[in-house]
Order: C-alpha cells, then structure tokens, then sequence
C-alpha cells in the first residue's frame, strides 16, 4: 500500500496544474433485455476510455467496449455455444457536479456503435447502433486519478437479420454497471 | 448527495438481481435450406414459358417464397434459360440444369426439352384464293407424342406467292395465290420445315421426243399433273433444269425446253422448290 500510494504522489508530482486530458479503464457487468423478442443476455465487459473534461465540469469521452456473449440469440450453429465477441466504439459528453462531498457524482449522455460476431447462415456479424445515457460517480485519489462507479442505460438496435425475402430487426434495451479507474494529466 | 448516493446503490443491487440468465435457445430465425418446388421437368420445344418457384425453409419450420429474391441461371442456357422463375426452351431439344444460388444455398432441377421432328398441316382449298383460309397446325415429337398443340417458339413466313394475315404457333390464316407457295416453319432463329400449300405436283408431262435426232435442237413442251386430276396444265412451279452427259438443256421456260441430245439413254431432272427442304425431283429419261 506504501509503495502504491508513493507511485501515485510521484506520477502526481508529473503533472502540475488543472490536468484535463484522461484515460481510463472499467469493468462491468451487463445486461440486455430484447424488446421485440423474448431474450436476454448477461455478460462481463471492458472498456477503455479516452475523454478531454473537468472532473467537476463538462467533459467529452470516447471509449471503446468489448463484451464476451454467454447468450445464444442470433447464432443458428449448432457448432457455437453463444454468440461471438462484440465490439463498440462510443462517443459522450459528462457533466460532472461537486456538492462538496467526497465523491462527485456526474451524469453523461451519448450514441455508439459496434459490432457482435454471430455465426448464421447468411451473416457473420452484425452491427448495432446505440443510444445511451448514464449516471455514476468518482471517487477522487489525487488530482490526477480517481475511482468510478457508473451505470448506463443504451437503447440498441441491431442489423437487420437476412432470411432472404423478409428481415427482421431487433432491438434491445442494455445496461451496464461500471467500476473503473482514470488517470488525469 | 445521501439522496444520489442511496438511490445509485439500489439501482446497482436491483441491476444485479435481475442480471446472470442467459438465452442459450436461438431466438432469431434463420435459414435452413432454398429450394425449387417442382422436381425434373420435361417441356415441348413448342411449349410457352413454364414457371416453377423457390422457397427457402427456416429454422422455426416457417417457409417463404423466395423466388425473386434468388439467382437463376441455367447451365446450358442455349437449350433453356431461366429467369425468376421461367422457364424458357431455347433450342429444338436438349437437356440443361436450372439452378437457384443464394449465398450458400443451392438447389437444382433437370429441365429436357423434347425436340419436334415434323409438322402436321390441316388440308385446305388449294384452288380458293380469293379470301383467307385457316391452317391448323399441329407438333409430332420426338418420344412419339403427335398432334400435340404447340404453344410458343414457331413462327410462320410465306415464299410471297401467298400471304400470311395472321398467325401464332398453331394456326395460320392465309391467302394463297395462283403459284405454288411455301410456307415456312422458323423456330428459334431457323427454318424447322417447309411446306407446299397449293395444288400438288404430281408429274410432269412432255411432248415428243425424236431420240434419234441428234446434236440438234428439239423443243420440246412441258406439262403438269397436279392433284384433283388436273393433267396436262400449265406448270406454275419455278423449276431448276439439270441434265446427264448425253444431253444439254439450251433453253427454258414454263411452257418448253430446248433440248439437245448427245446419245441415248439420257436422262433429265426437273427440280421444284430448289434449295428448299421441299425440294422434289422429277425424272425424265428416253431411251
């Protein structure tokens, strides 16, 4: 613990003043309910995050996600047991709020898209898009890393699925519980 | 923030609560198979276009006409094309895959085109040539069916001593004229057959020949012998004249020739509707 906290005051130390450029990781836990069909999917996921921003303030994010599917709802091969890895670039802006307590509490709102591998008969993949928004808190270090606790809420549409004359279009509604941690410079 | 802070971690446990199952049952529907609803097909060459449809079949048991949704093709498009579903005979017999693709999907059926081999004409008046007469006609095929009504892929052309009014592929409305005429059968861009609608040449007649006149000369008259016991008429066929060694034809028209004889025997052809699949000879010899 000594030698962690003596890392962080020494990374501190590198930057001097108002750091607004961040990078961060999380890891979270998801869970999709399909509107239009009778299915759900809950899987671990990642995400790595770039953003520009004041804690206390305004801030935009890009970050990228990935997801291991455990839930077979589009793959039709009896040689998978679920659906492929999914991938998502996101783009949101966070407005962050200071109450004067020890966390700052935040809330952000922002769109994406991505990708999930499937193995069908006439798709190998299909894109989704997505809309999302979010609330969660960090807990701040030091000036230059903090802790974050965020849920979000992203309304997703898929890829139309082939069956050659007709296609269908799912839709789902997935939320994400986020721990992560960011390092500002 | 006591108020934010609560209400985050009780949305966080309910979150958790309600996550960890999983469909392992595939929801979305997916294809299992595209077919052609009809097995082998065995069509006249004279038939019209046969339609036969594809289907795909899913993976919830539902199936789906997919017949403009998939690629066509067949593999000998000269003996008959496919097109959404049509089938099209393009030649006078022969056999060809046609095959459906969609992506991975694949099914095919045997299409065996039936070849005519002649033509079945109904008799008409030879001698009325003032208004339009109708010929029925009708196909003999090559596995041995006759009579048979043909549909589509005939058209008619005359040799212009008649004139066609109006025809399809069974039928010919026509006003012959004076003259032997032809009627002409084209399928798929050739002369099938050809067929003599007037009168009948039977024979032909000639006048008296000095076969021991030699080297010389002779005129000597023609004649013809058509059905209905019409002897000795006036000849209204074009004829191509040839002849052996022993004779020369010098000059002809429908009424005479003037022959030279070399030698005897000789023998002299009298050719009608030369050069066409009509053609007939008639045979002169004098001893």
């Amino acid at each position: 613990m000594k030698k962690i906290m003596l890392f962080l005051l020494l990374v501190s130390s590198t930057y001097a003043e108002s750091p607004k450029t961040y990078l961060g990781a999380s890891f979270g836990y998801l869970n999709e309910n399909f509107t239009n069909a009778d299915a759900q999917a809950s899987m671990n996921s990642m995400k790595f995050k770039a953003g520009y921003g004041e804690r206390k303030a305004y801030a935009v994010e890009f970050s990228l996600d990935y997801a291991q599917s455990k839930a077979k709802i589009f793959s039709s091969s009896n040689n998978v047991s679920s659906d492929g890895d999914r991938y998502g670039l996101n783009i949101d802006i966070v407005k962050g709020f200071d109450f004067d307590v020890y966390v700052l509490p935040f809330v952000k709102a922002g769109f994406g898209a991505g990708r999930m591998r499937v193995d069908r008969e006439l798709q190998d993949k299909l894109s989704y898009g997505a809309f999302s928004v979010g609330a969660g808190f960090l807990i701040p270090i030091n000036e230059h890393f903090d802790l974050e606790v965020v849920c979000d809420y992203k309304k997703t549409s898929y890829e139309k699925i082939n069956l050659i004359s007709s296609q269908i279009r799912y839709e789902s509604n997935l939320n994400v519980l986020y721990f992560g941690f960011n390092t500002r410079f | 923030m006591k108020l934010l802070t609560n209400a985050f971690l009780t949305f966080g446990t309910l979150f958790f609560a309600a996550c960890g199952e999983n469909t392992t049952n595939t929801v979305a529907p997916d294809v299992n198979a595209v077919e052609i609803n009809s097995s082998d097909i065995i069509m006249y060459s004279t038939d019209g276009n046969l339609s036969v449809r594809a289907f795909a079949t899913y993976t919830d048991s539902a199936r789906e006409d997919v017949t403009n949704f998939v690629d066509w093709a067949s593999s000998n498009s000269s003996v008959a094309s496919s097109s959404v579903g049509v089938i099209s005979a393009n030649a006078n017999g022969g056999e060809t895959n046609v095959i459906v693709n969609y992506s991975n999907f694949s099914d095919q059926m045997n299409v065996k085109v039936i070849k005519l081999t002649s033509i079945n004409y109904s008799v008409i008046d030879t001698n009325y040539t003032s208004a339009a007469q109708d010929i029925n006609v009708s196909g003999n095929f090559e596995n041995n069916d006759a009579n048979i009504t043909m549909n589509d892929n005939i058209t008619w052309l005359s040799d212009g001593n008649s004139t066609i009014q109006e025809s399809d592929s069974s039928r010919i409305s026509i006003i012959i004229g004076d003259q032997q005429a032809l009627l002409y059968g084209v399928m798929f861009g050739a002369v099938f057959s050809c067929h003599p609608i007037s009168k009948e040449l039977l024979s032909i007649s000639y006048s008296d020949v000095n076969v021991s006149d030699l080297e010389n000369n002779q005129t000597i008259y023609i004649y013809g012998n058509y059905e209905n016991n019409e002897t000795n008429a006036t000849l209204i066929h074009n004829i191509l004249w040839t002849w052996d060694a022993n004779s020369t034809i010098e000059e002809a028209n429908s009424t005479a020739i003037a022959l030279k004889i070399h030698n005897v025997p000789t023998t002299i052809t009298a050719t009608i509707f030369p050069g066409t699949d009509c053609a007939k000879d008639f045979n002169q010899t004098w001893q």
